[in-house]
């Protein structure tokens, strides 16, 4: 069994980019570390959420996400994604409604190899969960929409990379959320409940159309919902990555760090206003050094993102099968293009199996040319169909049990993973959403159709199913009666997903597991009752009143005693006894401090370094002991307010604020300055003693920061 | 051989409709994720009911997973060793076999189990679930072959059984393995641990 000494096989793996291979070595180290008790667990736990890997309500086993920037997906990833969860996981891949991927039940000691083979097809897990920039979200049909503005496609990714290990996206005290919408009207983007959320626009400026977007500010779900603000009408495009590097730079500045709860930027919009916020932000901006990598990164997308189709456009085909016209009504989408479609994949519970994954791969190969996205509606969108292939698709869909229709009704529920795996979940969202499924083909077919009303779904109120933007809400909720407690769902009405999610719901009532389905019927049977021309529920509900509302369902609150009805004391699909377990989550676990993580690079950087002494490698052993030395340097300066996008002078910096200050012992910062004059060509001699100077440094540092 | 082979991966094919409804595994997944001291090492039970051609209700254990897939070419009764594999290649498909076999016994056993889907004790898939030391090659087909010939030997019996080789390059390694004829379950067990 691997230990912290055993080497990793570098080797093998010499054929990924020097970064990721290296990225993915030190997460290797690192959990061998932590395994040997050589590492703080609360620093590893963050560390590892960095890396995608999060633990699961199980113990020993994890879950990791894997982050799909913008839900693109090549035929290779697919293929790649449907290897890895086969070998590791349960040999599901789970879509999840930020556009990610995610697979459960994974040993530890597998996820350094999934994370190298993911990284074969330029797949990373980094920064997939923890106090950082999240996966950055755009509408799936982004480039072949008939509403947008323009594609977004390529400013979402230059984000997205540009965010990627940033330096100033490092000392969050919580999550932060990007995303991009090709147009104000339509749900994909969901920009307004984002820390950024972008929304395409095109303006006149000295008679050029200028491509920008309207920024929106603090939005977030959670527990406590708020709707972002608009931050600026426009802001060009080439002003995008700069803006949200100063906002990062505000949020890491003066975001809460303490009270987990209130660590979303929208607490600290709301604390400042936006008009200072606006100010701290642009005073931000004016102090940025400028960055080669604003302009870059957006040549780099517009270089490399050039979606074509496989096949020329061709004339829609007349379907005289009932079930491949019922198909291409609900499940197919016209181009902005002439001649091509976009095909929905509807996945119920959001869930591909491996090897469904992969023959959808291979169909793909077939139609398209790696056009495919995943969509926060837990789906996947086949992009640059040509027509006349509609139903040859459709029959190789059908073949792999993927064709099943309503894709984007209201059949097609949204869910988060809940008490199948995730420590928080009170009640069985995916229960509850498979239950619904079942009852929509049998029992409630007549509602399964409707594209005016969406269910979102979650396991407990913080809202991982987005439940506050559906028309129709639930989150998981305990109800209790006498000695025993019964899984119930809190009913959420007033929510939209329209106009970039523009009204979040409030509760209603209580519903039992096993009545949502009634509840259901009732309130669409109300809806269209009372519906004037236009209205959506969230207006009906609006104009009726939630008193009315709730007498129409608060009968479902009344919960029967157990001995009464025994049945609801179990939750959705789990034949025995409901009691409510909830865990820490680990998605607002303790925030670690951006000089903890330094600190803590510096131990392993020396650590390294005194494997390469073991291995005869004097120089290597050299520069990495010096590079741990000026990791801990970081650290300090960190806690004097330097940032490392400053790109300060590391060595001139420290001596000036802590040897000439006579807060660092003056001969272990003496060592330092004398390695970083020696440089990396030394004798072996001389480099195992800077290892020992550098553990020296390295601890004065810890004492230093201990007292900061 | 100088790999490490441990994620051994078996499959039971079962008769039965293509979509059986599995609901009642889990009742007797409730009860065996409670066991103490489960060889298995069960961590919990896997909901996957609802997709079709999926990985069914299962049993996800730090030794092996356990369960009723519907993957193709068929539902059966599947196992899928991730550890605590020694000895030869032989030994340790033997081994796999051992332990699949003691949880199908105990499977079949359960009032539960639906009796629609009797085993086919004769009709297995036989993978190794490791593309990275393991790929699906003519090479590592020469490599595992022999001992995994050996070892359906002494659990069908020598010259009993055909083994055909998957060939697909994108699946992984894996086997359909077909009896001659079908030793019950009991005997195959009592000849996996004898």
């Amino acid at each position: 069994m691997a230990t912290a000494t055993t080497p990793i096989n570098s080797e093998r793996w010499a054929h990924l980019p020097e970064g990721m291979r290296q990225e993915i070595d030190v997460f290797e180290t690192e959990l061998r570390r932590v395994q040997a008790g050589q590492m703080s667990e609360k620093v590893f736990l963050e560390f590892r959420l960095r890396h995608g890997t999060y633990g699961q309500r199980q113990e020993g086993v994890q879950m990791q996400r894997i982050k799909i920037p913008m839900g693109m997906l090549t035929a290779d990833q697919m293929t790649k994604l449907a290897d890895i969860t086969e070998e590791y996981a349960v040999g599901v891949c789970h879509i999840t409604t930020r556009q990610d991927i995610q697979c459960h039940f994974v040993d530890i000691n597998d996820s350094p190899n999934m994370m190298r083979r993911l990284a074969e097809a330029g797949i990373t897990t980094k920064e997939a969960c923890g106090n950082t920039v999240r996966n950055v979200t755009c509408c799936p049909t982004a480039g072949v929409c008939q509403d947008e503005a323009f594609d977004a496609t390529p400013h979402a990714w230059a984000m997205a990379y540009f965010m990627l290990r940033h330096s100033d996206a490092q000392n969050f005290g919580r999550k932060f959320k990007i995303s991009y919408s090709g147009c104000a009207d339509h749900a994909c983007g969901l920009a307004r409940m984002h820390d950024i959320g972008a929304v395409a626009k095109i303006q006149e400026i000295d008679g050029r159309q200028v491509e920008g977007f309207e920024v929106y500010v603090g939005g977030g779900l959670g527990s406590l919902p708020h709707q972002a603000k608009l931050y600026s009408e426009f802001v060009p495009a080439d002003e995008m990555l700069p803006l949200a590097q100063s906002i990062a730079r505000v949020f890491a500045r003066l975001g809460e760090k303490q009270n987990r709860s209130k660590a979303r930027m929208k607490f600290l919009l709301a604390k400042l206003g936006m008009d200072e916020f606006r100010r701290l932000v642009a005073e931000e901006r004016a102090r940025l050094p400028k960055d080669p990598a604003w302009d870059a990164q957006i040549a780099k997308a517009c270089a490399e993102i050039d979606e074509q189709p496989l096949k020329p456009p061709s004339a829609m085909p007349t379907a005289s099968d009932p079930e491949l016209a019922r198909w291409l009504d609900t499940n197919v989408h016209p181009h902005k293009q002439d001649g091509y479609s976009m095909v929905e994949v509807f996945l119920p519970l959001g869930d591909i199996s491996s090897e469904q994954m992969r023959r959808l791969a291979d169909l793909c190969r077939k139609h398209v040319k790696n056009t495919i996205r995943t969509s926060v509606d837990q789906n996947l969108l086949i992009r640059w169909v040509t027509n006349e292939d509609l139903p040859a698709v459709y029959q190789g869909l059908k073949e792999l049990e993927l064709a099943e229709m309503g894709a984007g009704r209201l059949q097609d529920i949204t869910a988060c993973p809940g008490t199948d795996s995730c420590k928080l979940g009170i009640s069985s969202s995916r229960g509850l959403a498979a239950d619904l499924h079942k009852k929509f083909k049998n029992g409630m077919s007549d509602l399964a159709d409707r594209d005016d009303l969406k269910i979102k779904i979650s396991g407990c109120f913080n809202s991982c199913g987005q439940h506050h933007i559906a028309d129709i809400g639930l989150f998981g909720s305990v109800q209790r009666k006498g000695q025993k407690t019964a899984p119930v769902f809190q009913l959420v009405l007033g929510g939209t997903t329209k106009s970039n999610a523009k009204s979040y719901g409030l509760t209603v009532s209580k519903v039992s597991s096993h009545q949502v389905s009634d509840a259901i019927r009732k309130l669409t049977t109300f809806y269209d009752a009372e519906k004037k021309e236009g209205e959506t529920l969230a207006d009906v509900v609006e104009r009726v009143g939630r008193a009315r509302i709730r007498d129409l369902v608060g009968g479902y609150s009344a919960l029967p005693t157990y001995e009464q009805a025994p049945e609801l004391y179990k939750d959705i699909r789990q034949p025995w006894e409901y009691t409510k377990s909830i865990g820490v989550g680990e998605c607002a676990g303790e925030m670690i401090d951006q000089a903890e993580f330094l600190l803590e690079d510096a131990d392993r950087l020396n650590f390294e370094a005194s494997l390469a002494l073991e291995e005869g490698k004097s120089g290597d052993a050299a520069a990495k002991s010096f590079e741990g030395c000026k990791k801990a340097a970081d650290a300090l300066l960190f806690t004097k307010g330097l940032l490392l996008s400053d790109n300060y002078d590391t060595v001139g910096e420290f001596r000036k604020l802590f040897y000439d200050t006579d807060v660092f012992l003056k001969p272990f910062a003496e060592n330092f300055f004398r390695a970083a004059d020696e440089g990396s060509e030394v004798s072996a001699e001389r480099a195992r003693l800077r290892t020992e100077e550098a553990t020296l440094f390295i601890e004065c540092a810890q004492g230093v920061y201990s007292q900061a | 051989m100088d790999k490490d082979l441990q994620r051994i991966e078996l499959k039971m094919l079962v008769d039965g409709p293509d979509q059986p409804n599995l609901d009642s595994l889990l009742s007797v997944f409730d009860r065996w994720r409670k066991q103490d001291n489960a060889p298995s090492e069960w961590i919990d039970l896997a909901d996957y009911a609802h997709m079709p051609k999926g990985p069914g209700v299962l049993m996800a254990g730090k030794r092996e997973n356990f369960g009723v897939n519907l993957i193709d070419p068929g539902p059966g009764i599947f196992f899928t060793g991730k550890k605590d594999y020694s000895g030869s290649t032989a030994d340790r498909f033997v081994e796999a076999f051992r332990r699949c076999l003691t949880l199908a016994g105990a499977l079949l056993a359960e009032t539960e189990y639906p009796a629609a889907h009797s085993p086919r004790t004769g009709d297995w898939l036989v993978v190794v679930n490791d593309r990275l030391d393991f790929p699906n090659t003519a090479e590592t087909d020469g490599e595992i072959r022999p001992g995994l010939e050996a070892a359906l030997g002494r659990v069908f019996g020598e010259g009993t059984f055909t083994l055909t080789r998957d060939e697909d390059p994108s699946h992984r390694l894996g086997y359909r393995v077909q009896a001659a004829s079908a030793l019950s379950l009991g005997e195959l067990a009592s000849r996996a641990n004898g």
